[in-house]
């Protein structure tokens, strides 16, 4: 086995084709680098420098465009008049989107009005090997803009979101044809997933966004029933719940779903403080035990007493795997796997808090109520430091 | 305030009967067996040989951050990893590979040998692709000459070592950032090969971009 030396190896890869350095160009000059590295690079440029600089050599013109797969519409015609319609620079530029991006895989976009709508089918005629259609309709737009592209392309799309309520009327018709949805599904109501039959609407979903309230009890047992095995994210904005039974029961039910990795939890605030103490003790002592496989979660529960902030935190503290944590009160313990924590309080940092945060390995992003600061965890003093005069700001 | 809901617990819920994510469980643990590994092998410390003949000291986790490197160890087959440790260094055939640029690879891969992976559970490349510079990886790729900068990033991509390669793109991106072509072409010392017709036309395809609206 040794006979094979590092030597013999290395004169082996000697002879594949070497990317990059070749010797008639300088060592700083960018030229130096083969269209495979050039890609690499340029792939990093903003929309605007790809068009900007197609013309600085014929290297970068071959290379600007090709690596280019994700095309977020947002990003790209932000310059819309006060009415929503699109300049004609706007036109123009799209235009020479769709003539220079010729390997767009992934679409992104927010629909708010008519001019949208035609840059949606420009795109769709234009693109014909598209992996993912992620469609966002924005609030106040008109229904018959959403059933007209949800009838024409629903069959496409692979993930949607529609404005809160008002539209499951119209809607009823066309929503059948989103049976291709795989990514995220959006929506206020319950009742156009699941219908009257209890039948799901959509089978394949990844991502679930909902509002929940005491009359859907019936239709989240045939979706916790379909999805246990499958759905990976679920964002639930729960409406005030009569008693704390109502709450535990819809827990246990979402703590059947075992393939969830990201949960997200708003509770519309809970009055009554004996309820909120049953789901604070249930929190504590049940769920997170069933809940130790999510690996970014959020809850935002309005508590008033302290004890119960502290319980939740060392609660949730149990859920060794969590990467995010999307939360709202005092950090005290640690998580091995936190990248990004969240916390939302009207408390004081404290030093022992900071400590504590210092302490996190991985984390790479504390957000402080509003006030964001990337924190770098470096194993350097200095930016520590640096940490802790930009907590004294926000203080 | 347990019987509150104690009662409703045993109302035909198939939930109280699941067990508890035993699937997670274990998962996590061969991950945290996995990270174990990851830092008892990176004690190990293997021999880099750069282009100019220098050798450079690296941890084996670390050094497999290098796809070639990571492949080149593979097809050792060797079953022993301390043996590696006693092995001639790797020799890193490409001029980019200079002591520098070798230097400075090994303290990039030591920083982030243990940085957690991809996970695939999570769809996030457009956020990666958009998300900034750590603090330490900007301090690291700030080089002044631009021939070492321009050689650590070819090294990288020959070495294969993807989070490098994306360091350097993203500092040159950053740096070009909104300045005119002139500019650009002067600063990455770029040969402009179109003719004055050619660069016009493609200024005017390309013209609204500088239309104010």
């Amino acid at each position: 086995m040794d006979s094979r030396s590092c030597g013999q190896l290395s004169a082996d890869m000697a002879k594949m084709p070497m990317n990059g350095t070749q010797e008639e160009y300088p060592k700083d000059s960018f030229d130096r680098f083969g269209d495979d590295l050039c890609e690499v690079i340029l792939s990093y440029l903003s929309f605007e420098d790809c068009f900007r600089f197609e013309c600085l050599s014929k290297q970068w013109q071959r290379s600007v465009f090709t690596s280019r797969h994700i095309f977020s519409v947002s990003d790209i015609m932000p310059k819309k008049s006060q009415f929503n319609e699109i300049t004609d620079n706007g036109w123009k530029a799209l235009e020479s989107v769709v003539k220079k991006w010729t390997h767009i895989t992934d679409i992104h976009i927010d629909i708010d009005s008519q001019d949208m709508e035609r840059v949606f089918e420009i795109l769709m005629n234009s693109y014909k090997h598209l992996k993912t259609i992620d469609v966002r309709f924005k609030p106040r737009i008109d229904v018959q803009i959403i059933d007209r592209i949800v009838c024409k392309y629903g069959s496409l799309l692979t993930a949607i979101s529609l404005p809160p309520s008002g539209c499951e009327d119209v809607l009823e018709l066309s929503l059948t044809k989103l049976r291709q949805l795989s990514g995220e599904y959006c929506d206020e109501m319950w009742s156009t997933i699941v219908t009257e039959n209890n039948e799901l609407l959509f089978k394949n979903l990844t991502q679930f966004r909902v509002l929940y309230s005491l009359s859907d009890w019936h239709r989240l047992t045939p979706f916790v029933d379909h999805y246990k095995n499958s759905l990976k994210s679920l964002s639930i904005r729960i409406d005030r719940l009569e008693t704390s039974a109502a709450y535990i029961l819809l827990f246990k039910q979402l703590s059947r779903m075992k393939a969830l990795r990201e949960l997200n939890i708003q509770m519309i605030p809970i009055i009554n403080p004996k309820t909120l103490e049953t789901v604070v003790d249930y929190h504590c002592k049940d769920l997170v035990n069933r809940w130790s496989h999510l690996k970014r979660y959020q809850l935002v529960l309005c508590c008033k007493t302290d004890p119960h902030f502290s319980r939740l935190y060392e609660s949730v503290c149990r859920m060794k795997r969590l990467q995010r944590l999307d939360f709202f009160d005092s950090v005290d313990t640690h998580l091995p796997h936190i990248e990004s924590l969240k916390i939302t309080s009207r408390l004081e940092i404290t030093p022992t808090i900071v400590a504590i945060v210092e302490k996190l390995p991985h984390l790479k992003c504390f957000d402080w109520v509003n006030n964001t600061r990337k924190y770098d965890d470096s194993d350097d003093s200095t930016s520590s430091d640096e940490y802790t005069s930009d907590v004294s700001v926000i203080v | 305030m347990n019987g509150e809901y104690s009662l409703d617990t045993t109302e035909g819920m198939a939930a109280s009967g699941d067990p508890p994510t035993n699937n997670a469980v274990d998962d996590y643990d061969a991950e945290e067996a996995l990270e174990r590994q990851r830092e008892e092998e990176n004690k190990i410390k293997i021999k880099l040989k750069s282009f100019e003949g220098g050798v450079y000291e690296c941890g084996l986790t670390a050094a497999k951050m290098s796809v070639m490197v990571a492949n080149m160890l593979d097809a050792l087959q060797e079953t022993d990893l301390t043996k590696i440790a006693t092995r001639e260094p790797i020799p890193l055939q490409n001029d980019a590979v200079t002591n520098k640029a070798l230097e400075k690879i090994v303290e990039w891969v030591d920083h982030h040998w243990d940085d957690p992976p991809i996970d695939p559970d999570f769809d996030d490349e457009k956020e990666r692709r958009n998300e900034e510079l750590s603090h330490w990886d900007k301090q690291f790729i700030d080089i002044a000459d631009q021939g070492e900068l321009f050689d650590i990033i070819a090294a990288a991509n020959f070495m294969d070592i993807k989070g490098l390669v994306e360091v350097g793109a993203k500092h040159i991106c950053n740096k070009i950032k909104g300045k005119s072509c002139t500019e650009v072409r002067e600063m990455l010392k770029i040969h402009n090969d179109f003719t004055p017709e050619e660069e016009a036309a493609i200024h005017k395809e390309n013209e609204w971009i500088y239309a104010k609206d």
